[in-house]
C-alpha cells in the first residue's frame, strides 16, 4: 500500500447560518462576498481559483510525503497538487441533510496531478450512485463529517499543520494587512475595493481551532479509478478501494479557506 | 390558592403572541423584498448599504421570533399552551380581538390591521416599524408588581405610548401577574422546558427560564427592553437600529429605490367583499393605498399560474413549520429526541427553504392585478388546518403538506422556472423525510 500524505489551504466560498444555503451574497452569516468578488458558490477548490482574497493564504494541497508499510519513501508524486475535481460542496442544507460538523461533500473525486501522471478516482454515494438528496436516509453518512471536533489536541493538531503558532497574533496581522490594503485601496480611489476592506475588517474574526473529520475508502461501491503517466514501482490497483482519511478545519471565515491535512492510500499490485 | 388557570392571562398572552408573530412577518417581507442585484440606479456600493439593511431587518426578525418564544413559555408556564395561531393577512383581525386585561389595548393605530400589513421595505414601511418599536417604549418603565389590571394606562405620560399599543398591552401583562402574585395566587404552575437562548436568535438579550412570577416579569422586560432599550441611544435596541437605516436611506439620492416592485399584501385567494387592489402612493405597492385601512380583506390578488403554485408551496412549509412548532413543546415534554428532531426540521424549513423561496417570490410576477410588480411571500394560512389529537394523524398532515409543496415547487422548477427552485424543493423533500423520521420517535 502506497499512502500519499496532503495538506495545504482550499477555498470554499460558503455562506454559513443563519443565511440559507444557497445565499450568494452573505447577509445574516459570518461570511460574506465583497462588492465586486463574485457571488457565494460553495464550491471546494483545492487549488488556486476562486476569488482567491488577499490579504489571505496560499491555497493549493499538496502531496506533502509518502510511504508504504508506515516507512518513508521517495516517491514522484510527493510535492503534486491534490485537486478535487467538478463542483464539490458541503451538503448540509442548513441541517436538512446534516447538521454542522456531518455534511457529505459531493460530489467526490480526488485527483492528483505531477511528474507527468495523473491519477484519480471518483466515489459512488452508494450501490445506485445518487446524490445524497435522492440516496438512502443512512447513505449519505459514510461519507459525512464526524461531527466538530476542539479542544487542546485538535488545536495542536491545527497549529502544527498550518504553522500557527499564536492565533491572536496571526489575527491581529491580518488585521493590519487589511488596514494597509484598505488605506491603499483608499489612495488609489476604488471606493468599491475599500468597501470591501472595510467590512473584512468589521468582521474579522481569528482562524478557528476546530476541525472536522472524514475516512472513507474511494470506490467502496465501485467504479475504478483512473492513471494518465507512468508511474515507476509496483502498479496501482485501480480497482481496489482507496481508503482515505483526512481532517478539514482552520477555518479562516475572513479569507474564505481553511485547511485539509491527510492520507490517501494506494492499494499496489506487484507488475 | 387558587389551582385555576388564569384565563385573562392567558388571553392577553396569546394576543401577544399574534402580535409578536405578526410583527416578525412584516419585517421577513420587507427583507424579501429588498434589491440584490446591480442594475439601474444601483451601484455596488448602494448594494452593500441595501445588503446592510437586509442584514438588520432579518436579524430583528429573528429577535422577535425569540420574543414569540417568550411568550410561549409564558403560556406553558402559566399552564396553557403555546399560542401559535396566526392572525389574520392582510387586513385580517388578531384572533384573540381584545384582551380583557384592559379596555382599549388595540395594537399601534388602534385597529389590528395597521399591525398586520406585509409591504414592502421604504420610507413608509420603515416608519411603521419604527412605530412600533417606539411603542414598546412605555411598558419598560412600568413596575410590573405596582401595576394592576389595566396598568396600561399609565404608561404613556412621558412617550405617546400605552393604552391601545403594545406596550400598553404587555404592561396589561405584567400587572396582571403582579395581581396574582400579590394575592398568593401561583403564576407559574410548570416551568417550560425550552430555552429560548438555545435557538440563538436571542441577540443581545437574555430571555430567562420562567419559573416564578419574578422570572416572569423578566421575560417580558427583555421583550419590551429588546424593542425600544432604553431609548434610541441603546444600540442594540431595535428602534436605534431602524433609526439608523432611517438614517442612512435619507442620505442616499432620492431617487434611489432599494426594494423591488413588490406589492403589498399579497393573497392567493379574495376574500368576501375584498378588492384586488390598486395602485397606491409613494413607497406603498398595489394592494395598499396611502390613508387606506377600510374594509377587511384587503389585498393583491396572486394570479400568475407559476407564482401561485409556488406561493401556495411557501404557505404550506410555513403553515406546517408553524404546526411542527406546536408539537415542540409537547415532544419535550416527552422525550427529546423527537423534539430534537422536530426543532430540526423546523430550523431548517426557516433558513433552508421560506427565506430563500421568499426571496424568489419577490421575483415573481403578481399577475393581472398588478401587472409588472411581483409577488412576495405570502405567509397564507389555512384557518382549516389543524393539529388535532392524535399524533400519528399529525405527522402525517405534516409529511403530506411538505410533500405536496416539494411536488409543486419542483414541477415549477421542472417547467424553466427560477434556478433556486429546484434546490429548494429539494429541501422540502428533504424535510418531508426528517418529518416522518421524527414522527417515527415520536409514535
Amino acid at each position: 500500500m502506497l499512502e500519499l500524505d496532503f495538506g495545504g489551504w482550499f477555498e470554499c466560498r460558503l455562506a454559513t447560518d443563519p443565511d440559507p444555503f444557497d445565499e450568494p451574497r452573505g447577509v445574516s452569516g459570518t461570511t460574506f462576498a465583497c462588492p465586486g468578488e463574485p457571488d457565494l458558490d460553495r464550491v471546494i477548490r483545492f487549488g488556486p481559483r476562486g476569488a482567491g482574497r488577499r490579504p489571505g493564504p496560499e491555497v493549493g494541497v499538496r502531496v506533502t510525503g509518502a510511504s508504504r508499510e508506515g516507512r518513508a519513501v521517495e516517491h514522484p508524486l510527493t510535492g503534486a497538487a491534490v485537486r478535487l475535481v467538478g463542483a464539490p460542496r458541503f451538503e448540509g442544507r442548513n441541517g436538512l441533510l446534516g447538521t454542522p460538523g456531518t455534511e457529505v461533500i459531493d460530489p467526490f473525486e480526488l485527483a492528483v496531478e505531477g511528474a507527468g501522471v495523473r491519477l484519480g478516482r471518483r466515489d459512488r454515494l452508494d450501490a445506485q450512485d445518487g446524490s445524497p438528496l435522492e440516496a438512502a436516509p443512512d447513505a449519505p453518512a459514510r461519507r459525512a463529517g464526524g461531527g466538530i471536533e476542539r479542544g487542546v489536541a485538535v488545536s495542536a493538531e491545527i497549529a502544527r499543520a498550518t504553522g500557527i503558532e499564536d492565533f491572536l497574533e496571526h489575527r491581529l496581522a491580518r488585521a493590519e494587512a487589511i488596514e494597509r490594503a484598505l488605506a491603499a485601496a483608499r489612495s488609489a480611489g476604488d471606493r468599491v475595493g475599500a468597501a470591501g476592506f472595510e467590512r473584512r475588517r468589521a468582521a474579522l474574526g481569528a482562524v478557528a481551532r476546530m476541525r472536522v473529520s472524514y475516512a472513507f475508502a474511494v470506490g467502496e461501491w465501485g467504479g475504478a479509478g483512473w492513471l494518465e503517466g507512468d508511474l515507476p514501482g509496483p502498479a496501482v490497483d485501480l480497482d481496489a478501494p482507496w481508503p482515505l482519511r483526512f481532517w478539514m478545519g482552520a477555518w479562516d471565515g475572513d479569507a474564505l479557506c481553511g485547511f485539509v491535512s491527510g492520507r490517501l492510500g494506494l492499494a499496489e499490485r506487484v507488475r | 390558592m387558587d389551582d385555576e388557570i388564569p384565563a385573562d392571562l392567558v388571553h392577553a398572552l396569546e394576543r401577544a403572541a399574534e402580535l409578536e408573530h405578526a410583527v416578525l412577518l412584516q419585517y421577513l417581507f420587507a427583507a424579501a423584498s429588498l434589491r440584490r442585484r446591480p442594475g439601474p440606479g444601483l451601484g455596488l456600493l448602494q448594494l452593500e448599504r441595501i445588503r446592510g439593511w437586509e442584514r438588520t431587518l432579518l436579524a430583528i426578525a429573528r429577535e422577535e421570533m425569540a420574543h414569540l418564544a417568550a411568550v410561549s413559555n409564558l403560556l406553558i408556564a402559566v399552564g396553557a399552551a403555546p399560542w401559535l395561531v396566526r392572525p389574520g393577512l392582510p387586513g385580517g383581525r388578531l384572533g384573540r380581538a381584545r384582551s380583557p386585561l384592559a379596555g382599549a389595548d388595540s395594537p399601534p393605530g388602534g385597529d389590528d390591521r395597521e399591525a398586520l400589513v406585509l409591504e414592502r421595505f421604504g420610507p413608509r414601511s420603515l416608519a411603521r416599524f419604527i412605530g412600533l418599536e417606539r411603542q414598546e417604549a412605555g411598558a419598560a418603565r412600568v413596575d410590573g408588581a405596582a401595576a394592576g389590571p389595566g396598568a396600561g394606562e399609565g404608561v404613556n405620560v412621558e412617550t405617546g405610548a400605552g393604552v391601545g399599543t403594545i406596550s400598553g398591552h404587555y404592561a396589561s401583562i405584567k400587572g396582571e401577574i403582579g395581581r396574582l402574585a400579590a394575592e398568593g395566587q401561583a403564576v407559574v404552575r410548570e416551568p417550560a422546558l425550552d430555552v429560548v437562548d438555545g435557538w440563538r436568535i436571542s441577540g443581545a438579550a437574555h430571555f430567562p427560564a420562567v419559573t416564578d412570577a419574578a422570572s416572569a416579569l423578566e421575560v417580558i422586560d427583555a421583550i419590551v427592553g429588546q424593542g425600544a432599550g432604553l431609548g434610541a441611544e441603546d444600540p442594540d435596541s431595535h428602534l436605534a437600529r431602524l433609526l439608523t437605516i432611517e438614517a442612512e436611506l435619507g442620505r442616499e439620492d432620492a431617487g434611489l429605490d432599494p426594494a423591488q416592485q413588490v406589492v403589498s399584501d399579497p393573497i392567493l385567494a379574495p376574500a368576501a367583499g375584498a378588492g384586488s387592489g390598486e395602485a397606491a402612493g409613494a413607497g406603498a405597492g398595489p394592494g395598499r393605498g396611502e390613508g387606506d385601512g377600510d374594509g377587511d380583506g384587503e389585498g393583491t390578488l396572486v394570479s400568475d399560474p407559476r407564482t401561485v403554485v409556488v406561493a401556495g408551496a411557501f404557505a404550506a412549509v410555513y403553515q406546517a413549520m408553524t404546526l411542527l412548532l406546536e408539537l415542540y413543546h409537547p415532544l419535550l415534554a416527552a422525550g427529546p429526541r423527537a423534539a430534537v428532531g422536530a426543532r430540526r426540521v423546523a430550523q431548517g424549513l426557516m433558513t433552508g427553504v421560506l427565506r430563500p423561496l421568499g426571496e424568489v417570490l419577490a421575483e415573481l410576477p403578481v399577475g393581472e392585478a398588478a401587472p409588472g410588480w411581483s409577488c412576495g411571500p405570502t405567509f397564507a394560512w389555512d384557518p382549516g388546518i389543524r393539529l388535532g389529537e392524535d399524533r400519528r394523524e399529525s405527522w402525517a398532515l405534516l409529511g403530506g403538506m411538505l410533500a405536496g409543496a416539494a411536488a409543486g415547487l419542483g414541477a415549477v422548477a421542472g417547467d424553466g422556472g427560477p434556478p433556486r427552485l429546484a434546490a429548494l424543493a429539494e429541501n422540502v423533500g428533504l424535510a418531508s423525510r426528517l418529518v416522518a423520521a421524527t414522527g417515527g420517535l415520536d409514535i
